[in-house]
């Protein structure tokens, strides 16, 4: 293969990051097993100890076996925290997964109440599933827009 | 590394530059991903990476999973600096209107 001139080569990389795209996002069920995850995560504390513990360590180990999987099928090795347009979909969802598991610890453990857990479970579960999905559609757009 | 024109030619040639597009939207990727994505054999791709690699715009990792060895490729900070840089180059050579 030759050189090419700047405009064909400019092409084939807007070409190639294209083709990247057009089948680089997880399947359907990724964002929701993600947001399962973590809500489960959060949720937990609403459990008895040990269970609680139990329960956090089971739903982390289902979200690192999700991406785990993912990367493995896919070929692709890509991280939340990668920098881009990608980085403040990441930063808004670690901030409502904080919230929300402090004030469940705070609540459930200082307060005596479960249901707090168990409601901020279903948020962070939401907001991990739209986080997910929107952190695709970013990264995909960003790949054709250079 | 770069010519007159900014193009660096370590990057420029056209294997080199699929190969730096696909990694410059991942963090790192399989080479049979590569493979794939690019059409070219294993021998052609390998020879090109060799030769990011030796740029350092490269690093490889070779892991094992299932009984079997994988590849993965990843740019590192001086290539996606300089692929960053060619692509502007590119962009400039061409004109604001692409």
């Amino acid at each position: 293969m030759t050189a090419l001139d700047p405009q064909d080569a400019l092409a084939l990389v807007r070409r190639t990051r294209a083709g990247l795209a057009s089948h680089a996002a997880p399947p359907r069920w990724y964002a929701p097993v993600y947001g399962l995850g973590c809500g489960a995560m959060v949720a937990a504390h609403a459990l008895p100890r040990p269970w609680t513990w139990v329960a956090v360590v089971a739903a982390f180990a289902l979200v690192l076996a999700i991406y785990g999987w993912w990367r493995r099928s896919s070929g692709i090795g890509v991280q939340g925290f990668r920098r881009g347009r990608t980085l403040p979909v990441t930063l808004a969802f670690g901030a409502v997964f904080v919230a929300g598991d402090v004030a469940a610890i705070i609540l459930r453990y200082d307060h005596g109440l479960r249901w707090p857990a168990v409601l901020a479970g279903v948020v962070v579960a939401l907001a991990g599933t739209w986080a997910s999905r929107a952190w695709d559609r970013v990264w995909i757009a960003e790949m054709r827009r250079l | 590394m770069s010519s007159g024109a900014g193009l660096d030619p370590v990057i420029h040639a056209p294997v080199r530059l699929q190969i730096c597009a696909i990694l410059s939207a991942t963090d790192e990727a399989e080479f049979a991903l590569i493979r794939r994505e690019i059409a070219v054999s294993e021998s052609v791709l390998s020879k090109h990476a060799r030769q990011l690699e030796e740029a350092g715009y490269l690093s490889i990792r070779k892991a094992v999973l299932d009984t079997r060895q994988r590849t993965w490729l990843a740019l590192t900070a001086a290539g996606r600096r300089a692929f960053a840089a060619h692509v502007a180059a590119l962009m400039a050579l061409v004109g604001p209107a692409s």
